[in-house]
């Protein structure tokens, strides 16, 4: 071989396979096995750090073509001498295949060429609310107090057990909402933060907190649909959201 | 009772509105005509449209219409179209166009043709919403079957799944 392209960039055993014929330029329908097989295996030989999932499905075109090799190898009685048909040459399957990868292979490339336009197109209105963030809640403060409410109930209702009564302040709850939103880059709901809090200052201090950060535009409440549950950013980030 | 230039017109807005295909149903639905009028009427129209040099389009899709962009000016409209979000890998795209000449089909026959595992491929499409799944094959195993998407149709510029180019001559999908 006079250079090598990394086995990496083909995306199979039969664009490999592809590759070697087209470079040798070999008659599809008359592939010398044995010499396309040594050049299979030679590029087999120096994969280096191939991903190994990967390098099974080349393995297994290797034992096909081998086995194909070994028959082909095989002598043939005296009758057969003449030029096989398509039934007895046992490479027919191979070509078929190679013959079908092909064809959706060059199939592949005229679709791209189409989405890129070097086809003429169609091209269709392009709706916008495909992409449209979800709503992000901005006046309507009643929802916070809403979810405020019904965790307070909630809280209630649960047996009282006396819990070391540590000084809780807004401004430890502000620092806490803000390291659960930048670890959940992806937001996180107000429920989820909440969850566990069963002493109602607590939650007092986290409805603060969280008001709080709101003003300082250190992170964004967002509700998908009205009612529905809040979700935290942190603050500017969710227009992002939909995008990435 | 609309008159024939009202009804016209009223289609004209609903397939402008919308910015995908609208069904003949629909029209009925909404405009209250006679199906038998409603197709005389869009014959009209189409041929009002569909000539060359105009910018827009009508073209009939499933029992509907869509209006899109005259093929003509293809060229102009490539330049605005936003930055490929969806670039594809060509295994990707290998594997897309597989499932569009052949759908629907499972993944175990599309790694038959690729001679390659192809299940996070497949994924792949799938969260990017240009493949879905189309119930299950009767055979052992009940396995998934795909089929491509209406996105894939806007992605790649098809009004149907007709106008995908034809494949390489004599070589007919199996």
């Amino acid at each position: 071989m006079d250079y090598v392209v990394e086995l990496d960039s083909f995306h199979g055993p039969l664009d490999l396979l592809l590759y070697l014929i087209n470079e040798n330029q070999i008659d599809i329908y008359d592939i010398p096995i044995a010499a396309i097989t040594d050049q299979y295996m030679e590029y087999l030989s120096i994969t280096g750090d191939f991903d190994l999932e990967k390098l099974g499905d080349f393995l297994i075109m290797a034992t096909y073509l081998l086995a194909l090799k070994t028959q082909m190898m095989l002598p043939r009685h005296a009758e057969d001498e003449e030029e096989l048909t398509e039934e007895q040459d046992p490479r027919t399957e191979l070509v078929q295949r190679l013959l079908y990868y092909r064809k959706f292979k060059m199939a592949a490339e005229k679709l791209e060429e189409l989405k890129d336009g070097k086809i003429r197109r169609y091209f269709f209105r392009e709706d916008d609310t495909r992409f449209s963030p979800p709503g992000e809640l901005t006046a309507n403060i009643n929802i916070l107090t809403e979810l405020f409410y019904s965790l307070l109930k909630k809280a209630q209702q649960i047996p009282r057990v006396e819990i070391p009564q540590d000084d809780i302040d807004v401004g430890e709850k502000m620092k806490e909402i803000l390291a659960v939103v930048r670890k959940h880059r992806q937001g996180i709901f107000f429920k989820e933060f909440l969850s566990g809090m069963i002493n109602k200052r607590e939650l007092a201090a986290s409805f603060l907190a969280l008001l709080e950060l709101m003003r300082l535009q250190k992170v964004q409440a967002v509700q998908e649909n009205e009612f529905g549950s809040i979700k935290l950013f942190l603050g500017g980030r969710h227009k992002n959201v939909n995008a990435g | 009772m609309l008159m024939r230039d009202e009804i016209k017109g009223a289609i004209e807005a609903i397939l402008f509105v919308r910015t995908g295909r609208v069904g003949l149903d629909e029209i009925i639905d909404i405009l209250e005509v006679p199906l038998f009028d409603v197709i005389d009427i869009m014959q009209e129209i189409m041929a009002e449209y569909n000539v060359p040099g105009k910018g827009l389009m009508i073209k009939e899709v499933n029992d509907g219409y869509v209006m899109c962009s005259n093929p003509e000016y293809s060229d102009y409209l490539v330049k605005m179209a936003e930055p490929q979000k969806k670039r594809l890998t060509p295994a990707a795209m290998e594997t897309l166009a597989i499932i569009a000449y052949s759908q629907p089909i499972t993944r175990a026959e599309i790694e038959r043709i690729r001679g390659v595992k192809s299940e996070r491929i497949i994924a792949n499409l799938l969260e990017k919403n240009l493949i879905a799944e189309a119930g299950v094959k009767a055979v052992l195993g009940r396995p998934t079957l795909y089929e491509t998407t209406e996105e894939f149709l806007r992605v790649f510029g098809l009004v149907s799944l007709k106008d995908l180019p034809p494949l390489e001559e004599g070589l007919d999908v199996v």
